[in-house]
């Protein structure tokens, strides 16, 4: 038998393998190491207290996870099909708990913004400290459709800086893109 | 009420000493030879902070006189905030080296976490005391009801930051013909 496909190995995690999954498994060390694998990222997952999110995030949730199968080229086919959607899924799962925990006060490893030493006249280069970290864009992506007075009755609160933490993920296009966006809401007549 | 021009040299204030390399690199896109130019975080920020000041002088209504000192000491508000959110991170990132993965943990590491550990909460405590200072020198500006609107301006003020970007995302990805 071949070894165990991504999809077979997701069943035997929950239970549901088949009796031949079930024997190849107690034959074959390599399917026992990637199914000990998915159950310790499994495990991981479970681990983190994750507050039940609103609806808006499960839309958005969603919306990700089917971009980010159909980003698959259609071609791709055989027992890797179901990995890159799974890759996908699991990572989302995994930034938006740490995004979630993280606003419970724990600190995630995000970027965190650009302090700047104004102060002495030197600019210091912080994009080396702060490590890449989606889970503030779920925050800065959800603040589009979010109703902050419900939010904030709800204990969700963004602290001065918040921002600047998201400011340092922007790609180059991206950030000139908010640099257009920041001029014409300062009205040219503010550039010298 | 403020007179515009008062404003609008604070805003250039704040834009002053990298904001103008963003604008030049922006009215020169025109032959887009090499892709967007860099933009560093200290030019991004000048352009949120002149941003932030634009907004603060409409909602404040604060007088024309008291301005230009308003701008200066909510710059120095910003940049202690700043300053602890940048040295707060870089020890955790520290800590994080140290005791991420316990494995790697040699002799002396222990120490290093102590002497890391000490310097989070010297800065936490630091923080607290300049972050008050530069609280009241805004706060000496302006009248109890003014207090207020700043206290509320500043939330308001990092939703709407946090809007701006996703909005930039947005266009970006619209500009590009589709999700990114």
């Amino acid at each position: 038998m071949k070894h165990l496909d991504a999809g077979q190995l997701v069943d035997l995690l929950d239970g549901g393998g088949t009796a031949a999954a079930e024997r190849h498994l107690g034959t074959c060390a390599r399917c026992r190491e990637q199914l000990d694998a998915l159950k310790r990222m499994d495990a991981l997952v479970s681990s983190v207290e994750v507050p039940e999110p609103s609806p808006l995030f499960w839309t958005h949730l969603s919306a990700r996870v089917r971009e980010g199968a159909a980003a698959v080229p259609s071609a791709r086919k055989g027992p890797w099909r179901w990995v890159v959607p799974l890759a996908v899924a699991a990572t989302l799962l995994v930034v938006a708990g740490r995004g979630w925990v993280s606003r419970g006060g724990v600190e995630s490893e995000g970027r965190v913004p650009s302090a700047i030493a104004e102060s002495s006249g030197v600019e210091r280069d912080v994009s080396g400290l702060f490590a890449e970290d989606g889970s503030w864009w779920i925050l800065a992506e959800a603040s589009a459709d979010l109703d902050w007075d419900e939010a904030a009755e709800a204990g969700f609160a963004v602290a001065p800086g918040a921002a600047d933490r998201a400011v340092l993920q922007l790609t180059r296009e991206e950030q000139q893109e908010l640099v257009r966006i920041l001029r014409a809401e300062l009205g040219d007549g503010v550039m010298p | 009420m403020m007179r515009r021009q008062a404003v609008v040299i604070a805003v250039v204030i704040m834009l002053a000493g990298g904001g103008m390399v963003a604008q030049e690199a922006l009215s020169t896109q025109g032959g887009r030879t090499a892709g967007p130019p860099v933009l560093t975080p200290g030019e991004i920020q000048r352009w949120l902070d002149a941003y932030t000041v634009l907004n603060a002088a409409e909602q404040l209504e604060l007088s024309e006189d008291r301005f230009p000192e308003f701008v200066a000491r909510l710059k120095a508000l910003q940049t202690v905030r700043r300053h602890h959110q940048q040295t707060r991170q870089q020890l955790l990132n520290d800590l994080r080296m140290l005791v991420g993965r316990p494995r790697t943990m040699v002799k002396g590491d222990e120490a290093q976490v102590q002497n890391r550990l000490q310097a989070l909460r010297d800065l936490e405590a630091r923080t607290a005391g300049e972050l008050q200072k530069t609280y009241d020198g805004v706060d000496e500006l302006l009248d109890p009801v003014q207090r207020a609107r700043f206290r509320l301006f500043e939330d308001e003020m990092e939703r709407r930051k946090l809007d701006l970007l996703s909005r930039a995302r947005r266009l970006n990805q619209a500009r590009r013909g589709g999700p990114g």
